[in-house]
């Protein structure tokens, strides 16, 4: 099998997923109470006004058919309107402003997340059964266990309030200033990466250490090869694909993460925009979150299946 | 002995388990002479593997190796500092691993190996130097020699696209390119089917003889030992219990052990399978009888078997036996 015919497969894969799961997400908000002419109309529509409005979007077609009609509209580009929030917003402008934050967060967390796991996860396998890697293992675990709202708020009590370091609440968006996005964004990504660290430095460690009892690290050692040239083209080369698979699964948790981390440094990007429009049920915004997202997770597992493939042979050639 | 390539004497290597060493391999004396092949037989889990990789410092870092002696051609192999010893690898020492398909980089292309292995080949004289900088053309060379005539193609591959096979011999010319004076094979082909076995056994001879390097070859199978080794060492629960030329341990076994091994191994040829094994299994390592390890297992066990360990006896003809049966040492 070809590497081409492997990245075909797992991109029609993707699609085929992206397809079914927009379905779903179309047919929960179909179910959800309420009729939506009523809740674009107001309670003075008419039942003729409201006949022309379900004429108008088809909502006397067939369930498939409607899927059809959306379907349509959001591949052009047309997510439709709020019905509640932000006046009656056209939802994509809504998300050109909402989601470049929320990716601006995640990925910062991300990187965190991967730099701290990348030193602790190897200081921790070198030093294996050492102080090191006692201390490494017990943050790691602190790391996973600490409720993420929680963590927020001890660092905002020790980095914003009593040091100053950094803002309590709120965040300047790159557009704006892309130093200020670093640092005023720099607690909530920390928070969002401190489990995902965690995970992180924990299986890289494991896979360290199990790579290192293979027979071809014996073998290398066998040659005469220098230690640091084993470690970093034997062990490490064969024991990140196993950590960035399990990177690649972390992500959807990274988004419930984001969602709360928004709540409680008052950051208005996707998350919050999401809790919003359920509490405001506002159907459309919701539905158009709940794409996004479902996009998002499916690219970056696209992403990260590539990488493993291209970083191990085996999978494809 | 002068021509001695290795000389061990009373090594021992146990495994540091919770607090204390569990001692798997102990009171070895062997030698492995230059351009000989000497065998190291004994069944599963009597601490072949151990010994071989004691003797080329491998083992993981729970393990702990004593010896009195452990001398490679003149060099003190005990007093070298861990670096001083990695210098030896890849140069003059080496290893020949069970799994074929294990014993390399899976991330990593043929070519890949090979050029890494020349380029520390290289530290080893000027004219390794030399190959090392056309390692391309050496490479192919070398993959002929060992029965791969496309060698150009096999560089182009992963290690997961060969056959056992096909490693086996890569993984023989990777020793090739630096020509030790001694090489430790473990097991080369117990994964082979029986076809290439033989192929890569004779492939063997050929390269010992070919290096004329000291030759240190393990295996379970007493039809490969008779094949391929010039003595042998006969191992039982991490001691050796007789070693001498390979003719006179098959024309006239002395230990009870390797006359049960012997019996089984005919047992095999003749199709009267598994009748002649020996009756019994190896003890604990952490529970070892006080008296000959083979006792609970021997026909002709006595009640003095039971009081001490025997020692190794010279009985001539280059022959020890480690039996009270041939006296006391
Ligand atoms: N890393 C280790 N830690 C602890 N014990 C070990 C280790 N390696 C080997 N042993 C023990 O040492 C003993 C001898 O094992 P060894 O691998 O040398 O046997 P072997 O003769 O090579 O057997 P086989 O024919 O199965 O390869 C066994 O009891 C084994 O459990
Ligand atoms: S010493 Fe005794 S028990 Fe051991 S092999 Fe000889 S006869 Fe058998
Ligand atoms: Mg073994």
């Amino acid at each position: 099998m070809g590497f081409l015919w492997y990245l075909t497969i797992r991109i029609g894969g993707a699609l085929a997923t992206v397809a079914v799961g927009s379905f779903l997400i179309f047919l929960i908000m179909k179910l959800a109470p309420g009729d939506p002419a009523l809740a674009v109309l107001g309670e003075s529509a008419t039942p003729e006004t409201i006949a022309a409005y379900h004429k108008e979007f088809g909502l006397d077609e067939p369930i498939l058919v409607q899927f059809g009609i959306w379907a349509k509209m959001v591949l052009q580009g047309d997510l439709g309107k709020s019905i509640a929030l932000a006046g009656k917003f056209p939802i994509k402008d809504l998300l050109a402003t909402r989601l470049p934050i929320t990716l601006f967060i995640g990925m910062y967390g991300l990187v965190i997340a991967v730099v701290i796991s990348l030193i602790a996860g190897t200081a921790a396998a070198l030093r294996h059964g050492k102080l090191t890697d006692t201390v490494a293992t017990s943050i790691a675990v602190l790391g996973i266990s600490m409720p993420d709202f929680w963590f927020s708020y001890v660092l905002i009590l020790a980095f914003a309030l009593s040091l100053d370091w950094f803002p309590s609440y709120g965040f300047t968006a790159p557009g704006e200033s892309w130093i200020g996005a670093f640092h005023s964004g720099f607690l909530p990504a920390l928070a969002i990466a401190a489990p995902m660290a965690g995970v992180f430095a924990r299986i890289l460690r494991a896979s360290l250490l199990e790579t290192a009892r293979r027979e071809y690290v014996t073998a290398a050692r066998s040659y005469g090869f220098a230690a640091p040239f084993v470690f970093v083209h034997y062990v490490f080369r064969n024991a990140v694909i196993p950590f960035v698979t399990v990177l690649g699964l972390q992500v959807r948790y990274l988004l419930g993460g984001v969602v709360i981390i928004e709540r409680v440094f008052g950051i208005s990007g996707m998350g919050s925009l999401m809790v919003d429009a359920a509490f405001a049920r506002d159907y459309p915004v919701v539905q158009a979150c709940a794409l996004t997202f479902l996009v998002g997770v499916l690219f970056v597992n696209l992403l990260v299946d590539i990488v493993c493939a291209l970083l191990d042979p085996r999978r494809t050639r | 002995m002068s021509d001695a390539t290795l000389t061990v004497r009373n090594l021992a290597t146990g495994f540091k388990m919770g607090g204390r060493v569990m001692n798997v391999v102990r009171e070895v004396n062997l030698e492995v002479r230059k351009g000989e092949v000497l065998g190291l037989i004994g069944e599963s889990g009597s601490g072949k593997t151990v010994t071989g990789m004691s003797i080329l410092r491998l083992l993981p870092d729970n393990a702990v190796t004593e010896a009195d002696t452990l001398d490679f051609l003149g060099t003190d192999l005990l007093s070298l500092s861990a670096e001083r010893f990695r210098e030896m690898r890849g140069t003059r020492l080496a290893m020949v691993f069970q799994d074929p398909v294990g014993a390399f980089n899976p991330s990593k292309k043929i070519s890949w190996h090979l050029k890494q292995v020349f380029e520390r080949a290289g530290t080893k004289s000027p004219e390794h130097a030399a190959r090392a900088k056309n390692w391309r053309q050496a490479s192919i060379k070398l993959l002929a020699d060992v029965g791969i005539p496309h060698g150009a193609n096999v560089m182009r591959q992963y290690p997961h696209q060969l056959s056992g096979g096909m490693l086996q011999r890569t993984l023989i010319a990777l020793v090739l390119v630096f020509e030790p004076d001694l090489i430790v094979a473990d097991e080369p082909t117990t994964n082979l089917d029986n076809i290439v076995e033989r192929q890569i056994l004779r492939l063997f001879r050929d390269l010992q003889k070919r290096l004329d390097c000291g030759f240190l070859y393990v295996t379970h199978d007493m039809t490969i030992a008779a094949m391929l080794c010039d003595r042998i060492a006969v191992m039982y629960a991490g001691s050796i219990v007789e070693i001498g030329p390979t003719k006179q341990i098959f024309s006239d076994p002395k230990h009870p052990y390797t006359q049960g091994l012997l019996a089984s191994a005919l047992a095999l040829d003749t199709k009267t399978e598994r009748l002649q094994e020996i009756p019994g299994e190896l003890p604990n390592p952490g529970n070892l009888p006080p008296g000959c390890l083979f006792e609970p297992r021997c026909k002709f066990a006595k009640a003095e078997c039971r009081a001490k360990p025997p020692a190794m006896t010279d009985v001539g003809g280059g022959r020890n036996v480690r039996c009270v049966l041939y006296g006391h040492g």
